[in-house]
């Protein structure tokens, strides 16, 4: 149950064959270093992409060769795995068999996928069509705009931004609208060979496909790139700064409380595993600090939560209060990180996290996604943490080791999302 | 115990009825580490009027049904998250229009996880101080709603669509019409609607069915006493017209959205002849909506759409609705390009390749939807109370004509059926 990894000369194959799934997901992707520069063209890449090829000049014809294959899809966007931004475009391809004996629909789903990302619709040499340049473009200043629009993802992006104030990791998931007016055809098309040629690409598969089939069509009918260099994610966040507040008002119903600790712990560090479990103790799941205290028994919110950025080190507190319920709030959630610290955990606390996450990585077998993001989130770091290794890795680890995490952990921004107050706003009972 | 097969999707059910009454689904899924099981019942926020067995009618205050999925969790020796907690196991529920629905997923223990499931939500137990404590919970749910665009111009649109029914009404209700709701209301609920016959348990992934039956058969034996006849719904008659034609709001936003909904003349969706329906309008929307499709064209070529843009058809014990919609920069433009993109279509009709190409893509994404356990356990209950076989979708939609389809957008895609809502930005 593992990635076989082959190399050819377009980059690499991770292959994951089984039976499990009736879909073959496919998932191929491009490295690109996050800068300042380019953060805004490259997050509008893929999209443009996906306005045409050499063959399929339209958008509708692209999705009509897909649709073809009885409903393969295509969707290109782009992520970012610490201080790298990932050009990925996921496909989805129903396996034939299950509709007729004999149908194969991978190897033209394939096609598809190798038009898009290599023979794109060029208006001339070296240059991208203006007309779909400018359409993009407009999508993209939507893309950008309209990441305001849902709160409870706004405020956990203005808390990134503001703990990353002046790094480029602070830049928002589509860039800036303001970088989208010097970007034209020719500047587009000279950022896309770069990345093409200095990337070589990475492709996964799972599900019930033939390999041998894929590995021949990859030697085949991939351009070839350079050699394969591991590219750096960046250093963990390690500022030594006080707690930077910011309290940003807005005609909200309720508040959004979001805060941000260093840890100094990241993906590639030994104790990994114990920041799991330090993170799923203070607000992983229903029975954790955050839930039961500022939920269960303060009735202040509905959602208590915390998460990690496993690139940057970093542990987010979010939390959905009334208004003026701010400051409750914060002392609440500021004596779990304190009880952390302390060591002050319980059997059942302890016993229920380490099994919940062990559950939690089991379940994540069962999704093409989720393994095709840790393998390469492994494949990137040089160390593989797969669903088992996780599982056997959380087993191990001691108290101690959390309570060297908990030692560790230090806040340093508060971000406040003010709404109005009023009637309803209170904890009503409370 | 009943067993069913259906290829070439190489699906496998068993399907089995308890003594009581209970109807059970399961699935097994050979390779799959999880198991999901979802229990449900078939009330929703809609069943807000009805006679109960002694003969009372009753409306109870909004987001009852809603509220009362909060308190099941709430036992007299602590919370039921704490029992699934210490059995590996993730557990949720969740509230809709017409349907209640709890939960867990885990890798292990799956038998006694199980068990804990149909024990909570056989085993009521409100008391006036969790009710009280609950009401600030479900009101900061509710304001996570109130902030969220998507679910204010849904609700907003369902305003417009319905004078009477309650589909119109928010299933959590409002941070208001929660300060009403007693435990009373919750046991009245939960004596009217939750009974054996009225519900059904689905269990997915790997399992072996057999196993899975003898262990609910056993659990469900001791429990006779819950047998008896569910209550009464009492219907609120929608008339025909729609109640606001457009409707506005302001929020603070950045992107516009606009719904556009179609009021379906003909709201009862049961049996093969519902499932019918229903996929008929899933083709009808897919030809003219998906990427690719005629009228998504117009729209996006016009950059009034994004990938928010989507539809829906959804429907319930006394609606149905066809909504379209999502972010547009121009919410007037967006609606005279599509009433235009009607326009062809309703003198033009379909081409025989369009229809292809989606019944193509909807077969395919039947079978990829197999592959998701969450989609199942959201949909198999859901059709099962509609008394529709989802596995049938695949051999109804290789059946489907053309003129069937054209026959619909007649039916319900008309001028005098549609609503609109919009979300505009606030002025800063």
């Amino acid at each position: 149950m593992a990635f076989e990894t082959v190399a050819v000369p377009g980059g690499l194959l991770h292959l994951w064959r089984t039976e499990q799934f009736r879909t073959i997901t496919v998932v191929a992707c491009w490295i690109w270093p996050l800068t300042r520069e380019s953060v805004t063209a490259v997050s509008l890449l893929p999209h443009l992409l996906l306005r045409g090829t050499r063959r399929l000049p339209e958008f509708d014809d692209i999705q009509k060769a897909f649709g073809d294959l009885y409903g393969s899809s295509i969707h290109g966007d782009v992520k970012r795995k610490g201080e790298l931004q990932t050009i990925e475009f996921a496909v989805q391809v129903p396996g034939g068999r299950f509709i007729e004996p004999g149908l194969d629909l991978l190897g033209p789903a394939l096609e598809l996928l190798r038009e898009v990302m290599w023979e794109p619709f060029l208006e001339s040499p070296g240059a991208f069509e203006a007309r779909r340049v400018s359409m993009e473009k407009e999508q993209h200043r939507k893309r950008i705009a309209s990441l305001f629009d849902d709160k409870v993802a706004y405020a956990a992006q203005r808390c990134a931004e503001e703990m990353f104030s002046g790094q480029v990791y602070g830049a928002p998931r589509y860039g800036f609208a303001e970088d989208l007016a010097r970007l034209d055809g020719g500047a587009l098309y000279e950022l896309y060979e770069r990345i093409r040629n200095g990337s070589p690409l990475h492709l996964f598969a799972v599900g019930p496909f033939d390999p041998e089939l894929l590995v021949a069509w990859a030697e085949r009918n991939l351009p070839a790139a350079g050699a394969v260099k591991r590219p750096s994610v960046g250093p963990l966040y390690t500022a030594g700064r006080p707690v930077r507040k910011v309290v940003e008002p807005m005609d909200v119903m309720q508040g959004k409380l979001n805060v941000g600790y260093r840890t100094g712990i990241g993906w590639g560090d030994d104790p990994f595993p114990a920041l799991l479990m330090y993170n799923g103790i203070l607000g992983g799941f229903p029975h954790s600090k955050l839930f039961v205290h500022v939920r269960e028994k303060a009735n202040l919110a509905y959602y208590a939560s915390s998460r990690l950025d496993v690139h940057k080190g970093v542990l987010y507190v979010q939390t959905g209060i009334p208004s003026d319920r701010m400051e409750a709030a914060m002392e609440i959630v500021d004596r779990q990180v304190e009880a952390m610290a302390r060591g002050d955990i319980s059997e059942e606390e302890w016993t229920w996290t380490k099994i919940g996450l062990q559950n939690q990585y089991r379940e994540l077998r069962d999704s093409p996604y989720a393994v095709v993001d840790l393998a390469f989130t492994g494949w990137l770091y040089g160390r593989n943490r797969m669903p088992e290794d996780l599982v056997r890795d959380l087993e191990s680890v001691t108290p101690e080791a959390v309570a060297a995490v908990a030692a560790g952990v230090q806040k340093d921004t508060v971000y406040f999302l003010q709404g109005k107050e009023g009637p309803g706003g209170g904890g009503a009972g409370v | 115990m009943e067993e069913r097969v259906y290829e070439p999707l190489g699906v496998r059910l068993v399907e089995h009825r308890c003594e009581n009454g209970l109807r059970l689904t399961l699935m097994p899924k050979p390779g799959y580490n999880q198991v999901f099981a979802a229990y449900s019942t078939n009330f929703g926020s809609i069943d807000h009027r009805f006679r109960t067995a002694d003969g009372r009618e009753v409306r109870v205050p909004d987001g009852v049904a809603h509220f009362l999925e909060h308190k099941m969790f709430e036992k007299a020796d602590g919370d039921v998250f704490r029992l699934f907690a210490s059995r590996a196991a993730s557990a949720n529920a969740y509230t809709t229009f017409d349907m209640t629905t709890y939960l867990f997923s885990a890798t292990s223990h799956i038998a006694e996880n199980l068990e804990t499931l149909l024990d909570f939500v056989d085993d009521p137990y409100f008391t006036d101080e969790a009710v009280e404590k609950e009401k600030g919970i479900i009101a900061q749910e509710i304001r996570m709603y109130d902030d969220n665009p998507d679910a204010r111009v849904y609700y907003q649109l369902l305003e417009g669509l319905y004078q009477r029914h309650p589909v119109r009404i928010q299933i959590a209700g409002t941070v208001d019409s929660i300060q009403a709701i007693t435990k009373e209301d919750l046991y009245t609920c939960y004596n009217a609607f939750y009974h054996p016959q009225n519900m059904h348990l689905f269990v997915v992934g790997g399992i072996d069915p057999e196993e899975i039956a003898a262990v609910v058969e056993r659990n469900q034996s001791k429990k006779a006493h819950r047998s008896g006849r569910p209550a009464e719904r009492l219907a609120e008659g929608e008339p025909d017209p729609v109640a606001v034609p457009r409707l506005e709001k302001e929020m603070p936003v950045n992107m516009p959205k606009v719904y556009v909904g179609y009021k379906d003349p003909d709201p009862e969706l049961a049996d093969e002849s519902g499932l019918r329906k229903d996929i008929v309008t899933t083709l009808l929307f897919d030809v003219l909506l998906s990427k690719g499709g005629s009228v998504y064209r117009e729209l996006f070529e016009r950059d009034l759409i994004d990938q928010t843009f989507g539809w829906e058809y959804d429907y319930g014990r006394g609606y149905a609705h066809a909504i379209i919609g999502g972010n547009t920069p121009d919410p007037d433009r967006f609606l005279e390009v599509l009433s235009k993109g009607w326009e062809k279509v309703r003198s033009a009709g379909l081409r025989e390749d369009e229809v292809e190409r989606s019944r193509r893509r909807l077969l395919g994404q039947f079978v990829k939807g197999l592959d998701s356990l969450r989609f199942l356990a959201r949909y198999v209950p859901s059709y099962h109370f509609k008394k529709m076989d989802l596995f049938a979708t695949v051999s109804v939609l290789r059946d489907v004509t053309r003129a069937e389809v054209e026959e619909r957008f007649r039916l319900l895609v008309r001028p005098d059926r549609e609503a609109v809502s919009i979300v505009r930005p606030a002025p800063a």
